[in-house]
């Protein structure tokens, strides 16, 4: 079996459940199918309030810690899939933010896309589609996460060197023992470190 | 002063009145529109056709919001696009006000914590152009030139010094000189 190892945010309006609700789980259906993990399953926990209290969610919720964990929560995911067929402000805010992070962002919509702001968006990080049905739903959820999904396994990359890059780390493996596999890692590790601190 | 307006073009009939009150505020205040769309959508309106372009529709939206010295956001309709454009507007690092006659106290935009971002319900034209008026006057930016005070190290200080003696410019000039070079090199990045 495949390891879990693609995360996807799925970003949805909690606010038209009553027809939205099955066709969220298909989508969280076909992620898991596909072997993705969910990076913040805030479904599960509004199904929940809402089988245990009159109340609206919305009322009891802790909006400050949501928007931090859904940020969060969007930088750490490699995919983010949007269900906006009850279009609203969170999901515009969320979906900017994605294709800003540079997540590849599948938008999803039963409604009608042409005529609106959504049909007018071009950004190489977002796909948007119009679906009717859960089977039209299934295939290109499916279709989406195969074609974004990141191996478990490690990659295998090859590629050219000059002369001078050849022989620093021929050098450098021959000072620190390592391999110049390890030493390229190495020195992508740690830029890869001062980019998150900046 | 350039502003941009933002509003949905869903319920546009219902929210002209508004929306005209919003733009009489800001030329009260001397500042202009980046884009005047909204006689456009009327006229669409009434003409019962739609947007020609949808995607040079959303470019021109988000070159007017880069342009923009502050953004405005009629949210009353809540819709994706006025999210999608406050998101662009606080990325742009542009103070944002969002106004709604719907209350936003269970919203998601109340956990936003930007100090650029100020969000504010009402009821009636008075009450918004209130708002908006406030809005302009905290964060007006004056086209003249700005006084700007700064305490210096001794060493920077001399370094401005001889700088000065050997370039002919004043220190004022080395220093805004070295923010412009600053400026350019982050923009080329």
């Amino acid at each position: 079996m495949t390891d879990f190892t693609t995360y996807i945010y799925f970003i949805a309006s909690g606010n038209n459940l009553k027809n939205d609700l099955p066709y969220l789980q298909k989508i969280m259906e076909m992620i898991y199918k596909n072997h993705a993990v969910i990076t913040r399953d805030w479904l599960g926990p509004v199904l929940s309030y809402k089988k245990r209290s009159p109340k609206p969610y919305v009322e009891q919720a802790d909006w400050m810690n949501i928007v931090e964990e859904s940020l969060d929560a969007i930088k750490r995911s490699d995919l983010v899939i949007s269900e906006v067929s009850f279009s609203d402000f969170n999901q515009g805010i969320q979906t900017y933010l994605a294709a800003q992070y540079k997540k590849p962002t599948l938008v999803l919509t039963r409604s009608q896309i042409e005529g609106t702001f959504i049909s007018g968006i071009s950004n190489r990080y977002l796909t948007v589609r119009q679906y009717s049905t859960q089977e039209d739903l299934e295939s290109i959820v499916s279709g989406f996460i195969q074609k974004n999904i990141i191996p478990a396994k490690d990659l295998r990359f090859n590629m050219l060197l000059n002369r001078r890059i050849y022989k620093y780390l021929h050098d450098k493996s021959y000072e620190t023992g390592k391999n110049k596999s390890e030493v390229i890692r190495t020195i992508l590790d740690k830029a890869l470190r001062q980019s998150d601190l900046a | 002063m350039i502003i941009h307006l933002a509003a949905s073009l869903r319920n546009i009939d219902e929210d002209e009145h508004y929306l005209r009150r919003i733009i009489e505020v800001i030329h009260d205040h001397g500042a202009v529109l980046a884009d005047e769309w909204l006689d456009a959508a009327i006229t669409r309106l009434t003409e019962e056709i739609s947007v020609a372009d949808w995607t040079l529709f959303v470019q021109k939206t988000l070159d007017a919001i880069k342009s923009a010295d502050m953004v405005i956001i009629d949210a009353s309709n809540y819709t994706f696009g006025q999210g999608y454009q406050m998101a662009a507007a606080l990325e742009y690092q542009k103070p944002v006000l969002v106004v709604s006659r719907d209350d936003l106290k269970y919203r998601y935009i109340t956990g936003f914590t930007s100090s650029l971002l100020t969000y504010k319900t009402y009821t009636n034209e008075t009450e918004l152009i209130k708002l908006v008026a406030s809005f302009l006057k905290k964060n007006i930016v004056h086209t003249k030139d700005l006084r700007f005070n700064i305490f210096l190290t001794r060493r920077i200080s001399n370094y401005l010094d001889e700088k000065s003696l050997y370039s002919g410019a004043n220190r004022s000039a080395i220093v805004r000189e070295l923010i412009k070079k600053r400026s350019r090199n982050r923009e080329t990045k």
